[in-house]
């Protein structure tokens, strides 16, 4: 034991000769300006989870206006100003922010065995300039004033399509030119910040694996992350570039989108003469369309993981889902027009990207079907993780077959620019990937901040908010199936004012209320945990990836200076003949022969100051410690044996 | 549900683990010995490998931007009506061969990492070289506003204005790249071993070098 | 729980289904226009495709999630490359086949030539309201330029005094065409982008200043509520139109309320 002891103090020493930057102490250092991953990616959720509610408040708004509008709670400008808002801090700051920003910075480099990112410091950058890009577009809510009235941001909605969001006087808050112009500032900054972060994530993805952590060995959420930042990295210089020309139209005369004789505000604008308003489009959509995938891939790839470990059965099709992964990226670069079936696009490319939009719908079957593959003969395990992932199965089916009919150019003639959209793109990028979002938080919680959280209130939060998505967004493809255009600030037209559609409105508005009352219930959960939490163990979920071989919260840099080595996939659960229903990704490659009869003399942990040094290791768990040195066993240190398999 | 004394009960089996730096450490670095050179060897292929896999995949985004600008302008250009072509100032050849100039000397540079003195001169000579192709490409559009060639004057001259801007921009970066380079290698602190600021400067500085010739042919020749 | 989320899966595919089995018609109502049938057929197919799919897919959740209950163990299966292939195919095929069967309309309205002998009606999108312009009977629309427009005097469209084509020009806010007749609208905006939904007709373009897209249609109606005009109301249009084509039309009143432009 001495020898042991001994061996795992150099250990120690060697992390610290090799570890790039030792761990920080004043509370600034280690909670604000920090460049450790783990710090990092808890920022950005928090950040994400504040700007998630910041844009649940904005869409009660508005969702009780369309369902109350005799009550005038909002101006047709105030109405299009809060939808801009919404829209544009669920997609960039939420939906962008969380599942990659988040989860993909805490968790990545545990699962594929690396102390921290490849640019330590360049990630803390992208999170800085993130958070700057909040900023920035909050204070959008602030600055824009007509004659007389508060007009609470931008009015061009997310795409923010030109020539609305380029002359100044075609919105309504005539004074203030700010908000548009806010609007996209944060969005260039948020482009920096997220090419930067996808390069750190590449990088880190390529260089910084274990021993034995090939490719095919990576969780399906380290693919989802990687290629997720690869299409980060191919899509944001373009929107970037676009918001440039955007705000050169806007402030210095040029004219790339804003076409000649335009009548606005009782006069002739002369500023501009024959810029294409759909050249705006196709490089938004180019961006746009991608962002989609940005928003649900890692959702995706977190589904996948979370359904291997709770149904304990190994992913169905591993190989399979990786290429799904890749010809969803892949073909997510070549479906952008569908956005412009109707926009005055020559129609006959408009053919040919429906087909492709079609094709890329394959991939999402067959990722589909896999997970149904996974669940068949399984043996379900009902943690609150698991409830979300189930979840996200069903929102992403559900919010998918949208795509079906909007991805055809023929029907897409009814459907353009009305409710169905708005159902489908909520369903499926809103909500499923939000699913995502919330299955990674309750899964990734105890490892986080290493308080489990609570089982029953995690259910009641599934449960309200599962039903209340669907209350919400089924009956919006209902009303636009009906008909009903999107981005209206009422429904003043007579085709509108059935009845029954009436009906379907004020049932998504309570639906609303009451996704958002459960959301109550999560924060509560959450604040609640954090304090109050029974201590997590190291792996609470018995799963197989490298962040649970750790201590809950993991040490500084992740390994305690003994970085792992890789034996397994990433989905080796129920494997016949293994002494326990899952085989992590660390242990021995000759696990299956080590039966159980010599496991069980494994000697009874007593040199707890070994453990200490070692946290690397499950603290409940100094009998893992203690029992891979008895194992190892004939002085050998317990790294050693790694190597020795290896 | 597992709780956590159910993961207690679970059989503990020997995890593997490798030691840093020595053997078997990251992905097969490095040979035996478990002394700090080794492992700080180790971290500096390390980094000299990930610097380089950033460099690259930084070209990727840099290229999206650039061809969004040059679709767009291709785009533009074809609806026709308000569009003037431009001609280029003659001097911006001599800025191409300037900055062609600099990517030779950089490159001279790189083939002297063990001679210090040459490799001085050199950096020295790329860097200078890249200050050049700026101060040519602002004499370039100083020229160019005093014939009447502004930013919103026509469509054309807009995307002119942008394009070569934005690449200023970039080279702007090289250039304050090339100027860290030579202050390294100034400082003794450039060798075959200690390559990595030159390496990732040379392959930002030649793609901007590349870049550069696609956007020229594209402003002089799609008129 | 494995019962709770059978249950919820079930009520999954009732909520999205039963309304639309129930209430077809204000889920998609009806349509007048010739091209409509089409388009509704498309969408009518691709609501039983995707609805078997939403189905199929919530049964099998149900089935695996209330079967995995009576297992004691799972089995280790890691997948099945001739089953990924098989589905990869036929969901191609199937999403494919699905698209080209909706080709033929796209074409009638975009790709084929326009009718001829055709109204043609320019639709101008402006902050917020539609104008129509007609061309009279000289068959003609006169140019319009921004520079003439003057809401004040209600020269909205910015027609020429001087241009004898725009003389009997016929300018409306609603939209009054006669039935069993070709049509083409053009669609462009006078400020910025719009979108004109006329869900009726099934026609939902978007306006774009500096564009102008034709659309062409026609409108049938059935021998029930057989009518003269579709419009949103009475308009100078309608009493354009009644001359028009005087001895087409019978009747003189035109108020199916159906289709109403708005801007976006």
């Amino acid at each position: 034991m001495s020898d042991s002891a001994h061996a795992a103090e150099a250990h120690t020493e060697t992390a610290h000769a090799v570890h790039r930057h030792p761990a920080p102490t004043g509370f600034i250092a280690k909670y604000v300006f920090s460049v450790d991953h783990k710090v990092i990616g808890k920022q950005y959720w928090f950040l994400a989870l504040f700007a998630s509610f910041m844009g649940m408040a904005l869409s009660l708004w508005f969702r009780w206006h369309l369902a109350y509008p005799e009550q005038g709670l909002l101006t047709p400008e105030g109405y299009l100003a809060i939808l801009t808002m919404h829209g544009t801090i669920m997609v960039f700051m939420v939906l962008t922010t969380a599942p990659q920003g988040g989860f993909g910075n805490y968790a990545l480099p545990i699962q594929i065995g690396a102390e921290d990112m490849a640019f330590p410091r360049l990630n803390m950058l992208s999170f800085w300039l993130t958070l700057l890009s909040l900023i920035i577009l909050l204070a959008a809510f602030f600055v824009g004033y007509d004659a007389k009235n508060w007009v609470p941001g931008p009015g061009s909605g997310w795409t923010g399509y030109a020539p609305l969001s380029v002359v100044e006087k075609a919105q309504a808050g005539k004074s203030g030119a700010w908000p548009q112009t806010m609007w996209v500032l944060s969005i260039a900054v948020f482009c920096l910040a997220s090419l930067i972060a996808s390069i750190n994530f590449i990088v880190t993805t390529l260089d910084l694996r274990c021993k034995g952590m090939t490719l095919m060995r990576m969780p399906l959420t380290v693919w989802a992350w990687f290629v997720t930042a690869i299409i980060s990295l191919l899509a944001f210089g373009v929107l970037l570039a676009g918001g440039l020309l955007l705000l050169l139209d806007r402030h210095l005369g040029t004219s790339f989108f804003v076409p000649g004789n335009l009548f606005i505000d009782n006069r002739v604008v002369t500023e501009h003469t024959g810029g294409s308003p759909l050249l705006w489009q196709h490089l938004f959509w180019f961006f746009g369309h991608p962002e989609v995938y940005i928003a649900i891939l890692p959702g995706m790839g977190l589904a996948s993981h979370l359904l291997a470990n709770f149904a304990r059965k190994p992913i169905f099709g591993y190989a399979a889902m990786v290429y799904a992964i890749f010809a969803i990226a892949l073909l997510g670069f070549f479906v952008w027009g569908h956005h412009m079936f109707q926009s005055g696009m020559h129609p006959m490319t408009a053919v040919v990207f429906s087909v492709l939009t079609m094709i890329i719908g394959v991939p999402s079957a067959i990722k589909t079907f896999n997970w149904l593959g996974t669940l068949w003969n399984s043996k379900i395990r009902f943690d609150s993780p698991m409830l979300y992932a189930l979840g996200f199965v069903s929102l992403f089916v559900t919010g998918g077959l949208g795509g079906i009919f909007l991805g055809q150019n023929a029907a897409d003639v009814y459907f353009h620019d009305t409710y169905f959209v708005v159902g489908h793109f909520h369903m499926i990028m809103g909500v499923a990937a939000i699913f995502g979002i919330f299955a990674g938080s309750v899964y990734w919680f105890p490892k986080m901040f290493g308080r489990m959280m609570n089982e029953r209130m995690s259910q009641i939060h599934f449960f309200a908010t599962f039903i209340g998505v669907y209350l919400i967004f089924v009956p919006m493809h209902f009303v636009g199936l009906d008909g009903h255009p999107r981005r209206y600030a009422g429904f003043e037209f007579a085709f509108l004012k059935t009845p029954e559609m009436i009906a379907w409105h004020k049932v998504m508005t309570h639906g609303a209320i009451m996704t958002a009352v459960a959301q109550l219930v999560l924060l509560v959960n959450i604040f609640y945990s954090l304090f109050n939490g029974p201590k997590a163990p190291a792996n609470p979920w018995e799963a197989t990836s490298l962040e649970w071989g750790i201590p809950s919260p993991p040490p500084h840099d992740n390994f305690a200076g003994v970085i792992p080595v890789v034996n397994h996939g990433p989905y080796e659960y129920s494997v016949p003949g293994a002494p326990r229903d899952f085989i992590m990704q660390t242990d021995a490659p000759d696990i299956l022969r080590h039966s159980s009869s010599q496991t069980a003399h494994i000697p009874v942990p007593t040199n707890t100051s070994a453990s200490e040094k070692f946290p690397t290791l499950p603290p409940e768990s100094s009998s893992d410690a203690g029992g891979s040195s008895g194992a190892a066993g004939g002085g050998s240190a317990p790294s050693d044996s790694g190597s020795t398999h290896a | 549900m597992p709780d956590a004394a159910q993961t207690l009960d679970a059989p503990a089996i020997p995890l593997t683990y490798a030691r840093k730096g020595g053997e078997g450490g990251g992905r097969g670095f490095g040979g035996g010995g478990d002394g700090d050179g080794d492992a700080g060897d180790e971290r500096r292929r390390r980094n000299h490998r990930a610097a380089m896999t950033a460099i690259w995949f930084t070209l990727a985004p840099v290229s999206m931007f650039f061809m969004a600008f040059a679709s767009a302008y291709v785009v533009r250009e074809s609806l026709g009506g308000d569009w003037q072509p431009l001609v280029l100032p003659p001097l911006m050849w001599v800025n191409t061969a300037i900055l062609l100039g600099s990517s030779a000397a950089l490159e001279l540079a790189r083939r002297r990492l063990d001679d210090a003195q040459g490799l001085q001169r050199w950096l020295f000579a790329a860097t200078l070289l890249g200050v050049g192709f700026l101060a040519g490409q602002t004499v370039a559009w100083m020229g160019l506003a005093a014939r009447g060639v502004y930013l919103a004057s026509n469509p054309s001259h807009s995307f002119f204005y942008v394009i070569t801007v934005a690449h200023a921009l970039h080279l702007l970066i090289g250039v304050v790249a090339l100027g860290y380079v030579t202050w390294l290698g100034a400082r003794g602190r450039v060798s075959p071993a200690r390559r990595t600021a030159v390496d990732v400067t040379a392959v930002y500085w030649h793609f901007m070098d590349g870049l550069w010739i696609f956007l020229f042919l594209l402003l002089s020749v799609w008129r | 729980m494995a019962l709770l989320f059978v249950l919820l899966f079930a009520a999954v595919i009732l909520w999205s289904v039963v309304p639309i089995i129930l209430d077809p018609n204000t889920i998609l109502p009806e349509t007048i226009s010739v091209h409509g049938h089409l388009i509704d057929k498309q969408v009518v197919d691709t609501l039983w495709i995707t609805g078997v799919i939403l189905i199929v897919a919530h049964l099998g959740l149900m089935y695996t999630i209330w079967k995995s209950t009576k297992r004691d163990k799972a089995e280790y299966l890691e997948g099945n490359n001739r089953l990924e292939i098989t589905w990869t195919v036929l969901t191609g095929i199937l999403f494919v086949a699905l698209n080209l069967l909706g080709q033929p309309v796209w074409a009638k309205m975009h790709l084929e030539a326009k009718p001829k002998d055709a109204i043609h009606i320019d639709v101008i999108a402006k902050q917020f309201s539609w104008m129509f312009h007609y061309p009279g009977p000289d068959g003609k629309r006169g140019a319009r330029a921004a520079n003439r427009i003057n809401d004040a005097t209600g020269n909205s469209l910015g027609l020429d005094e001087a241009d004898e084509e725009s003389w009997d020009d016929v300018v409306s806010t609603s939209l009054v065409v006669p039935v069993d007749t070709d049509i083409v609208v053009h669609i462009t905006s006078r400020d910025v982008l719009h979108a004109l939904a006329c869900p009726a007709l099934r026609i939902k373009q978007d306006a774009v200043p500096g564009l102008s897209v034709p659309i062409p249609f026609r409108v049938v109606l059935n021998q029930q509520d057989w009518q003269k005009f579709i419009s949103l109301g009475g308009s100078e249009a309608t009493e354009w139109l009644m001359k028009y084509d005087a001895e087409h039309f019978q009747k003189k009143d035109a108020t199916k309320e159906e289709s109403a432009p708005a801007a976006k």
